[in-house]
């Protein structure tokens, strides 16, 4: 690492312990008083909810209208716990209280979360919605919790940590501060881990990051549980904070609230959380003033932004201070250990060779939708190394098929098998686990995600670390992603794609977003590619090397390929052997040529006899 | 962080330097809802303590010092309204504490206040919690079980024998009342034959309404404020329920948001005075009221607040100091004649007083039936 860097990094991470023991003493000397020490207070806590709303709505791309829901369990949770625990230290027990205010929020985001993500977009917002008013209506007519009155007299920090009012003000000032920098940190490096990367996969594209090898639910679940998690501990905060609680105060209004920092601050950019949760905390206050006027001036700095500013202030990026995890993480490991870390590369799946017996066939394969029959009797199978077409005219059923071999769809009918087991029935990301990957008719590529992250995506399944080693950067991790970023630039530069390997995704040129999916499927180390229409859209001279790459990842990858296509020449190119699909049924099957001169193949196509020409583009 | 810190020191400094007094003067802080669907209360508030303090002012303030409320909105919200107790004891360095309005924020604010020992009275937080454990806490309002104690004993007067209840599970005003209600009327012997509950900020009660009509009662027990009640008059009108609807004092705002007011010769409520039954301060505070805003005042927080100005005023008159123990044990001992009727505190902070049940004619004016005393 360069000296300068270094330097930087220094300053960076210093300036949370410096702005902490400035703060702390400027606090314990009573030189900012409880007015701005509560202001302080109120901006810390709305920070961990914002940037944990951020790891739902804007790395998930889940909108969540209920966030104050989750805020409210912790903060009743946490409230009833101190006040039933007057004899112990309230320091223990403000610790037991915010982890259980926690822990039960993180359960109800759990339990929210299995059946809510089922869903998308806005239906998951109408439940999430749906969730926060029940946690209040219920909270509101529960006797433990004080019904609509409301929970009171809950020990309040700024007094009860200490003798002095300014001491227990000060510790209050770190409890909540170093909460808050664990808070952030966590999400931070969770979202730069192979765990965030996987969320965010499914924010860009969840059928692709699905067909990747991502277990999309899981992720969702785990987003999820862990933003709950945040929240509740937040409301704990907030419960010790004010010393009362009020389901009024946890409403609709309140989600709305946080979400509108984390719209303003950028979906996806957690410094942009932090800042717009500082702006609009302190604003309204700071605009006190101004009485009447503030509530205009405040709503006004809101239109303006989004007008100007739609994607947020920091869009999804982050300000340069978030170098410092990284480095901080470094350091510690040049500092304290010393040792070089070997890179870990990913393992490589291990299939049995099979020669003779193929590596995927369909028996009787077929799927209904309700009396609609797209695919029936489809008998297919693909050796090892094996490059095979699969046409048929528009609407013959070429990408149900795809989409029955990779589990998008259940068979109605028949079997798959795979490697010499049947995979009928499985989900989408255990295929791809299994062996089958897949690109698609229109791109799906995880646009904003740079070329490099798209592959390193598909290295998921390959990588063992669990979310609390990414969060911690534990030497798993490290040696991990050192190797994957070394196999995921090696195939990079097999596609001659390494110098745009930091570029995002959706800047790339067409041919090279194609290539892009291509390379990705690869990453998953397959068996089977199926390739989905690989040359639309690509002239003449793209075409020619698409076909050269198709043909040179067989031999180096060792993959049998399926691919649709409506470019002939493509097909009768490189295809040893071609099926013919029509309404659904395979109604021819050999080489090239065979094909050419099959009348029913020319029949299906035109509709009538007596073509002759070999290479017509028969679409 | 480093930065924002620097700025929010900045601002306030600035802060700081702009509320720099010019002379010397006694600064009270005023915590109200000023803004949002609850401001009646809290403007209602504002003015009438305003107009004290006018008056006090124009006589020559306290010592010759003048008296300035500083106004804080708390937006009904809790956690603002605490905040803005910080900053009214902080930054504007007031010397006692004239709020808040709705109970919720009066508890924030009280936690807070309790910590500095701040004397603080409240016009109009009516839940019994409010004051218990809260030595420098008081109100001038009755509270919400002396209501229902009264309305149960007047519904008792009137020889009702079966009565209905409806109310309001989301406000803790409403089912405050509700519950002591329940409790009063179960030792007078008064029967509830129906009771209906609603969902805060429900505007449609038709269902619960026909269950009542279909009960039959003699009267119904509405605790509720009155924009809610302005709902419920109209559509019980609607389906023919043609019984006494009485509520508690919340319901006296009713005029501002009902269309016919014909329907509010059915309303009885126990109030916090009335005219026809005040004395001299009483008809003072209401001319002056009627010059200062051109308006008699709708709800009777304007005429507490008058009276916590008082209050709070007269205490710091006779303790000589703006020293906190010394005002809070001045009002703990205050006997003043206020517009409410004379004041004293009792061991829970709370003052003694009597109800006042009062009805509206077909155009909305306040009639006053009778006086029931603890």
């Amino acid at each position: 690492m360069a000296k300068n860097k270094t330097k930087s990094y220094t300053i960076n991470s210093f300036a949370l312990i410096i702005t902490f023991i400035f703060a702390y003493a400027l606090i314990s000397a009573g030189k900012i008083n409880n007015y701005y020490s509560s202001m302080l207070i109120s901006v810390l806590i709305a920070i961990i909810m914002t940037v944990s709303l951020n790891l739902t709505t804007g790395l998930l791309g889940q909108l969540c209208l209920g966030h104050a829901g989750f805020m409210s369990v912790g903060a009743y949770t946490a409230g009833i716990i101190t006040k039933s625990l007057p004899d112990m230290p309230f320091g223990l027990s403000l610790t037991i209280a915010l982890m259980a205010g926690g822990l039960i929020a993180a359960l109800f985001g759990f339990l929210i979360g299995m059946p809510a993500l089922r869903l998308k977009g806005d239906y998951l917002a109408i439940i999430t919605l749906g969730f926060g008013e029940i946690i209040r209506v219920v909270i509101q007519n529960l006797t433990i919790t004080g019904g609509p009155a409301g929970l009171t007299r809950i020990p309040r920090m700024s007094r009860a940590l200490a003798e002095s009012p300014k001491e227990s003000a000060a510790i209050q000032f770190a409890i909540v501060y170093w909460i808050m920098v664990i808070v952030v940190t966590s999400i931070f490096t969770l979202g730069r881990s192979r765990h965030g990367r996987a969320i965010i996969s499914i924010r860009e594209n969840e059928v692709a990051a699905e067909a990747t090898g991502i277990p999309t639910t899981y992720y969702k679940l785990l987003a999820f549980t862990f933003a709950a998690f945040f929240a509740g501990i937040a409301g704990g905060l907030h419960a010790h904070q004010i010393g009362m609680l009020t389901p009024k105060y946890f409403d609709f209004n309140k989600s709305i609230e946080y979400l509108v920092m984390v719209v303003l601050g950028g979906m996806g950019s957690i410094t942009g959380s932090i800042i717009s949760a500082t702006v609009l905390v302190t604003l309204p206050e700071l605009l006190r003033d101004f009485a009447a006027w503030r509530m205009v001036i405040y709503s006004l700095t809101l239109v303006l932004m989004m007008i100007f500013r739609p994607s947020g202030l920091m869009g999804t990026k982050e300000f340069s201070l978030t170098a410092t995890v990284d480095e901080l993480e470094a350091l510690c490991h040049r500092v304290f250990k010393r040792k070089e870390r070997k890179p870990k590369l990913p393992f490589k799946p291990h299939y049995d060779v099979w020669e003779d017996q193929p590596v995927l066939e369909t028996i009787n394969l077929g799927i209904q939708f309700g009396g609609l029959v797209a695919a029936e009797n489809i008998n297919i199978n693909l050796k090892d190394n094996e490059i095979v077409g699969l046409i048929g005219p528009n609407g013959a059923g070429k990408t149900t098929v795809f989409n029955l071999l990779t589990g998008v769809y259940e068979p109605t009918q028949g079997d798959i098998i795979l490697l010499g087991n049947s995979i009928k029935g499985r989900s989408t990301h255990e295929i791809t686990n299994n062996g089958i990957a897949r690109t698609f008719q229109n791109i799906r590529l995880f646009k904003s995600m740079t070329v490099l992250e798209n592959i390193k995506v598909a290295f998921h399944t390959r990588m063992r670390y669990s979310p609390l080693s990414g969060i911690i950067r534990s030497d798993e991790y490290a040696s991990e992603e050192h190797g994957i970023d070394i196999r995921a630039r090696e195939l990079l530069r097999v596609f001659d794609m390494e110098d745009v390997a930091d570029d995002n995704a959706d800047s790339l040129p067409y041919g090279l977003q194609r290539k892009l999916e291509i390379c990705r499927a690869l990453a998953s180390n397959p068996k089977v590619l199926l390739l989905d229409e690989p040359a639309a859209g690509m002239n003449a001279t793209e075409t020619q090397e698409l076909m050269d790459t198709i043909k040179r990842i067989r031999t180096r990858f060792s993959v049998a390929i399926l691919l649709i296509e409506h470019d002939m020449k493509l097909v009768m190119g490189i295809c040893e052997r071609i099926y013919v699909l029509n309404y659904g049924h395979i109604i021819a099957e050999g080489t090239a040529n065979e094909i050419a001169n099959n009348q029913d193949v020319i029949t299906a196509y035109l509709g009538m006899a007596q073509e002759d020409k070999e290479d017509r583009a028969l679409c | 962080m480093k930065k924002l810190f620097l700025i929010l020191l900045s601002l306030a400094m600035i802060t700081t330097i702009l509320l720099v007094p010019a002379e010397e003067v006694i600064k009270i802080g005023g915590i109200g809802v000023l803004t949002g669907p609850n401001a009646t209360y809290g403007l209602a508030v504002k003015n009438g303590a305003d107009l004290y303090i006018e008056e006090l002012n124009n006589a020559g303030g306290i010592d010759g010092k003048k008296v300035e409320v500083i106004w804080v909105d708390s937006q009904g919200d809790p956690a603002v309204g605490q905040q803005a107790y910080y900053r009214l004891v902080e930054n504007d360095e007031v010397v006692a504490i004239l709020g808040a309005v709705l109970t919720g924020v009066t508890n924030a604010v009280a936690d807070a206040a309790v910590e500095d020992g701040i004397p603080m009275v409240s016009p109009s937080s009516t839940a019994y919690e409010v004051t218990t454990g809260r030595p420098n806490v008081f109100r001038t309002c009755f509270i919400d079980p002396f209501q229902s104690v009264m309305i149960a004993r007047y519904m008792k007067s009137k020889n009702y024998k079966n009565v209905a209840a409806l109310y309001d599970t989301g406000d803790d005003y409403s089912t405050g009342l509700y519950e002591t209600f329940v409790d009063e009327c179960g030792k007078l012997g008064l029967n509830i034959i129906a009771t209906e509950a609603a969902a805060f900020e429900d505007v449609d009660f038709k269902a619960q309404l026909t269950n009542i009509k279909n009960a039959n009662p003699e009267a119904l027990f509405l605790p509720y404020y009155g924009a809610p009640a302005a709902h419920i008059l109209k559509q019980a009108d609607e389906i023919g329920l043609n019984v006494p609807f009485i509520g508690a004092d919340g319901i006296s705002s009713i005029t501002d948001s009902i269309s016919d007011t014909s329907l509010l010769t059915n309303v009885i409520y126990s109030d916090h005075y009335n005219y026809d039954a005040a004395g001299e301060v009483a008809l003072q505070f209401l001319k002056g009221y009627e010059e200062k805003y051109g308006e008699p005042p709708t709800v009777a927080f304007s005429a507490t607040a008058y009276d916590t100005a008082l209050v709070l005023t007269e205490a710091i008159k006779i303790a000589g100091t703006t020293d906190f123990a010394a005002v809070v044990d001045a009002v703990k001992n205050i006997e003043v004649e206020g517009v409410t009727g004379v004041i004293t505190f009792d061991d829970h902070n709370d003052p003694i007083k009597s109800a006042f049940f009062t009805t509206f004619d077909a155009d909305g004016n306040k009639i006053f039936l009778e006086r029931v005393d603890p």
